[in-house]
């Protein structure tokens, strides 16, 4: 059974939700309110009952106490108002659906939405294990801090519902990008850190800046470990993205690993998108088995 | 004597000058490599050594030591390159080309001091 945790819902949408999905499903209630941070749900269906605005403040909250966990944010509205849900998608909603939709295709809808992230390989885990390591040697000889890796899934499309990424192509025997994403509060401390510097000093250039500098250092000291092998990159110089909502662009077929770390029970997370070409110099699945 | 740090990052930039200051150097500031130049056509004199990172835009720090050797009214500078690029591969390459030291980031402070004290002590023994 799945754990789907159903916030602010009418009793009306709480009976259809309950005989759509209590024979997989165990349903529990929640107002809106302070503590939102999901434990073991699987799912979290909201309904949008306020100004779209407000509503749309409240999706963003949800996404954030999600801490870039792969929890699927289902909102459930009256009627079929596209812009509604494209603002309500980026504020962070997974799938907005309607009450009117017809049961079967709703029940359909909500149980894709339940099939779990995949989790790596063993195989994938040897290219995964450096960039968790350095990021969090990283983090401790630059900003002083005591990082902890909590998880790791794979994703073929990763909307990130950060503040601010700083991004880094890679280019070589393999190529893709990686990047690494904050929510303000944690960046601003973290560079604050960096700088030796209190918070109220640090400016949006400050994290700007910082953010590039740490995805340059997580994959530049994760590079040199690669060294003869199929991993192996060039770096070019790191970018940085503000904004909510935004998506990265990866190669083609490639699976997009989400690394999630936690400060002082405040996530970030890194993106490793890494594609080995295949020998015939063609970029190809990941790495094949006799290549290391 | 003053210290020229080169490095596109501000943060960086920063965090050397925080970590070089109390060692009583002054610390000229540049985000790349032709600033640095810019710089060293004015105050050459007054510096003593220039901490250089790879990679950056306008001009890299590979270039930039290249063209540091180039001229003999700089013959003075000691080069230490700090940089994400910690191949040995890299290293060698930034070494042939005239840089008397390297440091690969990440560094702590004491890393640093350290780096810079054994690097200048190398340069003035030669």
């Amino acid at each position: 059974m799945h754990n789907v945790l159903l916030i602010g819902c009418s009793s009306e949408a709480t009976k259809t939700i309950t005989e759509l999905l209590s024979d997989t499903c165990t349903l529990s209630s929640r107002t809106f309110g302070e503590d939102l941070a999901p434990k073991d749900d699987r799912m979290i269906i909201l309904e949008a009952r306020e100004q779209i605005e407000k509503d749309a403040a409240k999706i963003s909250r949800v996404r954030v106490s999600c801490g870039f966990r792969a929890i699927p944010i289902i909102v459930i509205k009256q009627g079929d108002d596209l812009a509604t849900s494209e603002r309500f998608l980026s504020a962070g909603a997974t799938e907005v659906l309607s009450l009117d939709a017809p049961p079967g295709a709703f029940r359909q809808i909500l149980q894709g939405h339940l099939i779990p992230n995949r989790k790596p390989l063993e195989k994938e885990m040897e290219y995964l294990k450096p960039f968790i390591e350095n990021t969090i040697a990283v983090f401790s000889k630059m900003a002083f801090v005591d990082v902890k890796f909590r998880e790791v899934y794979f994703a073929d499309v990763f909307r990130i519902y950060g503040d601010i990424s700083g991004i880094i192509g890679l280019s070589g025997n393999s190529e893709g990008t990686v990047a690494i994403t904050f929510y303000w509060d944690l960046a601003r401390k973290i560079i604050a850190n960096m700088m030796t510097v209190a918070e109220e000093n640090i400016n949006a250039e400050h994290i700007h800046d910082g953010a590039g500098e740490l995805i340059n250092m997580i994959s530049g000291s994760t590079k040199k470990i690669f060294k003869g092998t199929p991993y192996h990159f060039e770096l070019s110089l790191p970018t940085v993205v503000v904004g909510s909502g935004h998506q990265l662009g990866h190669p083609e077929g490639s699976s997009i690993a989400a690394l999630i770390f936690e400060v002082d029970e405040k996530a970030f997370v890194l993106q490793v998108c890494l594609q080995p070409k295949s020998k015939s110099g063609d970029s190809g699945a990941f790495i094949m088995e006799n290549d290391l | 004597m003053k210290v020229l740090v080169v490095d596109d990052s501000l943060v960086v930039r920063t965090i050397i000058e925080k970590a070089v200051k109390p060692m009583g150097y002054g610390v000229l500031q540049a985000a790349n490599g032709q600033e640095a130049l810019d710089i060293l056509a004015r105050h050459a004199d007054s510096i003593g050594l220039v901490l250089l990172d790879w990679n950056m835009p306008v001009q890299d720090g590979y270039e930039t030591i290249q063209r540091i050797k180039a001229n003999e009214a700089y013959n003075h500078l000691c080069i230490l390159m700090i940089s994400t690029e910690s191949e040995d591969e890299k290293v060698d390459q930034a070494l042939a080309a005239g840089a008397n030291g390297y440091l690969a980031k990440p560094f702590s402070a004491d890393e640093l001091t350290a780096k810079v004290q054994a690097t200048l002590a190398k340069f003035r023994s030669q």
